[in-house]
């Protein structure tokens, strides 16, 4: 049901649950794709708040053309902030080097402060280490300084990360969800585990490989554009699900698989809050599994109750923007049971397919080539029956395909590190399926109530 | 600052805290690592679903009963442990004290769901349960029929009445569905019924005259409700008077709902069957055409030859009155239950505690018909007989 807000510059969201709530007796597991659209003004005013840090990576590595490369980018998204928001440039190597301003604060975009940002950047030059950890905890103070709004950050790098795992991954878990950020890994020399774990802990919109330098500028561009399009940021989606039952998970499907059933915090009684970060004009899918105590035949219940919530400085003070139903209802009509809604099934293999690509590259690393070989068969199967085009054109780069529909292939022998590193990075990239095309009033689904 | 150590393959200078050199990509020592200066943030609260809520569910006492007000707080019975899910057959009496409430536990109501258990709430007549101490009923719409047409009353004389002292009412009405509002005219029939038989049983009727007289006020009341012989409601009806006094139980009927004795023991009267159907399939048998599966197997077998309702005609009223030794119970139902049990002895054995337990009895039974299908609406009234009484005898 679209519920409307009357923030100005705030979008409007809108929730719609697709289901089969038809359980068999004794039936307990409850699956649901729930669809969370926002639309923003297509403008978004000096109104919204909002703070970019750009963080380039100037390790001794990034030497040469990288670096030539990382300065065009870097201006061009800092040509593409708009007046009013606050941004720092950042240099990142055995430390976080304040490249611009020199202080360690953000800076209000005008044409005085962009023209200097612009000048400070050519500054740039490639030496030392490669410590994303301290880069991002840089990040952190800098967006800490500069109060409420939208925090986004770009992080590029060319290299793997050289702080210990420990030392890294706990600043991840610190810094979660404090600030999005989107990552670029350039070249081939870095690791998509590495930014795969930044980009899952700070709600990116999926890291992404820019294998040529020169298109650095463009991808830049891209990202410090949509960033300004946001309009809100810290979304929470809010699963209430009933006593006595288990939230199994709850991942992001579209537009890319983010797994967020680890990251529910209690904020309202019987119910978890799912960090989404910030929302511009967008739609993005979440694919929710609650286990519920099993019910007689004829009972309805309401399995879970997804709210699309905006925080505020109480739990009282919340803002609800949106929400649906997810529904069950046991039947002894087997058929009506078991049947498998369209979008769930279809989440589900795109979520298999990313798994399946990413076991299969690891093995085929690893020398494991018959177990490479069946997870990417697997992958190519999957790719090849939900119609992911994209993801089929990478595995082609890969494998030989013999036979599509029962994933039939042969390794390559030789594979380019590009396009093994282009298919792992993409590989959590799912492609939608379209809401069904009735109302969305979810809450109706089931007849008279 | 950056404590620094010498890579041990190419002696360049590598940072304490690095994992491998950055010249020349060896994978440095464990050991020399530089403690972790980033503190670990503490995990935030994973505590998910209120399962310890859980606790405050168990010792919820059965709220909000139609006739035993709860004094004072909410009191604590531990001996209560409501089945979880909560049955299919809740608890909701036919008037819902506070509509903002959850039926089956304490949680509050939005948007027609509970806000702790999640179950939808019942509405209008899809689930009713009357509990009138004595006696319990439980009604249900079953799995495939659209509404619940069927109906039921239940009165109970009060202790200082100078007449019947004590005695139960209970009529049970089951809409003929090929005819118009049939729901409306179950209702009219059994509270008119239960009404009648009531009032003159109050006034020191005899419980074989006073249910004579309360058919045939139902019957009229039913038929007034049609727009035209053509149009005319109608429905079934199957009464029981239970007099604690002489221990005699009283049934009257017309159409296929039916009572049954049940026993409650060892030494108390056998189960059985007290009406007998006015159905296509019970005359056959009657009549020796047929053998009973033979009868059940035909279409026609739930067809009705007698109703209530204006295109009934005169109807012909079928009185018995039985005085069985309890413990036991008396139960009255509408064909959605005995289609799936419908022998006195399977009845008996389904639920054992029928006598000490009668609502969760009426339960029970709602919720072992829609088990087995539910496919039409399901109607159960439960009268304990407590111990003592004469050997059961037809009059």
């Amino acid at each position: 049901m679209p519920n409307t807000s009357d923030r100005a510059a705030g979008p409007e969201f809108r929730v719609e649950v697709d289901q089969n709530p038809y359980l068999p007796l004794g039936g307990t597991e409850v699956h649901a794709v729930v669809s969370v659209t926002s639309h923003s003004p297509v403008l978004v005013g000096t109104s919204v708040r909002a703070s970019e840090v750009i963080i380039i990576d100037t390790s001794g590595s990034m030497y040469g053309e990288k670096i030539n490369a990382a300065k065009q980018a870097a201006r061009a998204a800092i040509e593409a902030l708009r007046d009013g928001v606050r941004f720092a440039v950042v240099a990142g190597h055995r430390e976080a080097q304040m490249i611009y301003p020199t202080a360690d604060r953000l800076v209000e975009v005008n044409d005085g402060t962009r023209a200097e940002a612009l000048e400070a950047v050519g500054r740039l030059c490639a030496d030392g280490g490669t410590r994303m950890g301290s880069w991002l905890l840089k990040a952190a103070e800098l967006f800490d300084s500069g109060g409420e709004g939208i925090k986004h950050a770009i992080l590029l790098t060319d290299g793997q990360n050289n702080e210990m795992s420990d030392v890294f991954e706990g600043v991840l878990r610190r810094l979660a969800g404090r600030f999005v950020c989107d990552c670029r890994g350039v070249g081939t020399d870095w690791k998509v585990e590495e930014l795969r774990r930044i980009d899952a802990a700070l709600l990116g919109g999926g890291p992404g490989i820019v294998a040529d330098p020169a298109d650095l500028t463009a991808d830049f561009r891209a990202m410090a554009q949509a960033s300004m399009g946001k309009t809100v940021a810290d979304v929470a989606l809010r699963l209430w699900a009933p006593q006595n039952s288990v939230v199994r998970f709850v991942k992001q499907v579209a537009p890319t698989v983010q797994d967020l059933t680890d990251r529910a915090v209690q904020r309202v009684q019987q119910a978890n809050d799912y960090p989404t970060g910030s929302w511009g004009t967008e739609s993005r899918d979440y694919h929710v599994c609650v286990e519920v105590p099993a019910g007689d035949p004829g009972r309805q219940l309401r399995a879970g109750w997804a709210r699309v919530v905006m925080p505020g400085e109480t739990p009282d003070r919340d803002e609800v923007l949106a929400s649906g139903n997810i529904l069950a209802e046991w039947t002894q009509d087997e058929a009506r049971a078991t049947e498998i809604h369209p979008r769930v099934a279809h989440y589900t293999g795109q979520v298999e397919l990313a798994r399946a690509i990413q076991d299969g590259l690891t093995a085929r690393r690893e020398g494991d080539e018959s177990t490479a070989t069946t997870r990417l068969g697997r992958a190519v199967a999957l790719a090849h029956e939900s119609g992911n085009e994209e993801t089929a054109k990478l595995l082609d780069r890969v494998v030989d395909v013999i036979d599509p529909a029962t994933g039939t292939v042969r390794l390559k022998s030789s594979v380019d590190k590009v396009d093994e590193m282009t298919l792992d990075t993409n590989s959590t990239r799912t492609v939608r399926t379209r809401p069904r095309q009735s109302g969305p009033d979810t809450d109706g689904a089931l007849g008279p109530g | 600052m950056t404590m620094v150590r010498t890579c041990p393959a190419c002696a360049d200078t590598v940072s304490m805290s690095d994992a491998f050199c950055e010249s020349c990509g060896r994978n440095l020592p464990v050991e020399a690592a530089a403690p972790d200066v980033v503190p670990t943030a503490p995990q935030e609260s994973m505590a998910g679903i209120a399962l310890d809520d859980a606790d405050a569910q168990v010792t919820q006492p059965i709220r909000r009963d139609a006739v035993i007000p709860e004094a004072g707080p909410i009191s604590v019975s531990p001996n209560v442990a409501p089945e979880w899910p909560p049955p299919a057959t809740g608890s909701n009496p036919v008037a819902v004290a506070n509509p903002g409430l959850c039926v089956w536990c304490p949680g509050r109501v939005t948007d027609g769901y509970c806000e702790k258990c999640g179950f939808l709430q019942p509405t209008g007549r899809d689930h009713v349960e009357v509990r009138a101490g004595k006696a319990f009923g439980v009604s249900d719409r079953g799995l495939r029929h659209k509404r619940n047409e069927d109906a039921m009353a239940i009165r109970v004389i009060e202790e200082h009445s100078p007449h019947a002292a004590g005695a139960v009412v209970a009529v049970v009405c089951d809409g003929v569905s090929s005819s118009p509002r049939s729901d409306e005219a179950s209702r009219v029939t059994a509270e008119t019924g239960a009404t009648v038989l009531a009032e003159r049983l109050r006034q020191g009727v005899d419980p074989r005259e006073a249910t004579g007289v309360a058919m045939t006020q139902a019957a009229r009341a039913v038929a007034a409700i049609a727009e035209s012989p053509d149009s005319a409601p109608a429905c079934t009806f199957v009464s029981a008077v239970t007099c604690p006094r002489t221990g005699a139980v009283t049934v009257g009927w017309v159409g296929d709902s039916r009572a049954y004795w049940l026993s409650g023991g060892p030494t108390s009267s056998t189960s059985t069957l007290l009406t007998r159907d006015d159905s296509w399939s019970e005359a056959m048998v009657q009549m020796g055409a047929l053998s009973r599966e033979e009868a059940m197997r035909s279409a026609n077998a739930h067809a009705l030859i007698a109703w209530m309702g204006a295109d009934s005609g005169e109807i012909d009223a079928h009185i018995s009155t039985v005085t069985p030794i309890g413990p036991g119970a008396v139960l009255l139902c509408s064909d959605g239950l005995w289609n799936y049990y419908s022998e006195a002895e399977a009845l008996t054995d389904a639920v054992p505690d029928l006598g000490t337990a009668p609502l969760e009895a009426a339960r029970t039974y709602v919720g072992l018909a829609l088990r087995a299908g539910g496919r039409d609406n399901i109607t159960v009234v439960v009268i304990p007989v407590p111990t003592g009484g004469h050997r059961a005898e037809h009059v």
